[in-house]
């Protein structure tokens, strides 16, 4: 093959057109994308009080725990056996 | 408004090179949906160190690599699942025989040929081929789209060049005793 031939079946060449609404198209797409990031978008002051709201939870959480009484008298342990023991058929 | 003037100025291009890429008009429109979703969305990025038609090639060459990049792989795990599960799917992956719209009646095989040579090179040769002759942009404006040297991207071309020869010869034996033809060569 001779080395001018290759670029011959290029000689002439129109430009293609993408279809007529190509462009509707795009702007149904930009749409989309926009509201999908209204929908996720979050501000950083929103980020920073929701953040210092699970530290609060935490914290309330961690004083009621250490503050909350023994219980007065706790079940001994051999009573639940026993109980159950009653229903064993062998 | 102003995107709506961006799109008519720069759709042809874009289009053009996803077309010569993918060689499938749907497959094409998509990705020139793509790349105008892509450059609405980045137009601050844009540094303005480019001319802005380099910038806007630079996102379709990625789309359009994206693209076959996908394809190729979506291809071999159609021939693994046919290996494994004896399914036929890598078939409906490979595309038809393409014909540009743009091209000549009585060049159309030829051009078949040419565009299905050009779909197996590799990805640098191809990208350097498909701007220099089918969109025939100046070699300065290849080289700024591709971050290489105008050195670079004349090696690319005529590795290009001589990997087609190849094929083509090997699809079509009688190429060879042609005669010689004036050249196109790519503008400087």
């Amino acid at each position: 093959m001779n080395k001018d031939d290759l670029l011959d079946p290029l000689k002439g060449l129109q430009r293609a057109e993408p279809g007529p609404f190509l462009f509707t198209r795009i702007e149904a797409r930009l749409r989309t994308h926009a509201k999908a990031r209204i929908a996720f978008r979050v501000s950083p002051a929103t980020v920073r009080l929701a953040l210092a709201g699970v530290l609060l939870l935490g914290v309330l959480n961690a004083l009621v725990w250490q503050q909350a009484p023994e219980p007065a008298n706790p079940e001994p342990a051999s009573t639940y056996r026993l109980e159950t023991a009653d229903y064993q058929l062998y | 408004m102003a995107f709506r003037a961006f799109y008519e100025r720069f759709k042809s291009r874009v289009f053009n090179v996803a077309l010569s890429y993918v060689q499938g008009r749907p497959e094409a429109e998509e990705l020139t949906q793509d790349v105008f979703v892509e450059i609405y969305e980045s137009a601050e990025k844009f540094a303005g160190n480019a001319a802005l038609s380099t910038w806007v090639y630079r996102i379709t060459v990625n789309k359009c690599l994206d693209f076959l990049r996908y394809q190729k792989r979506k291809k071999r795990f159609s021939a693994l699942r046919s290996l494994f599960w004896g399914e036929t799917g890598e078939l409906q992956h490979d595309p038809p025989d393409f014909n540009h719209p743009g091209v000549v009646l009585e060049r159309q095989e030829a051009a078949r040929l040419l565009f299905g040579a050009i779909r197996q090179l590799p990805e640098a040769q191809q990208t350097a081929f498909i701007l220099s002759y089918v969109e025939e942009l100046p070699q300065a404006e290849v080289a700024a789209v591709m971050g290489l040297s105008r050195k670079a991207v004349e090696s690319l071309l005529q590795r290009a060049k001589a990997n087609l020869r190849k094929r083509l010869e090997k699809t079509d034996p009688d190429r060879r005793n042609q005669p010689p033809k004036a050249s196109k060569s790519p503008k400087p």
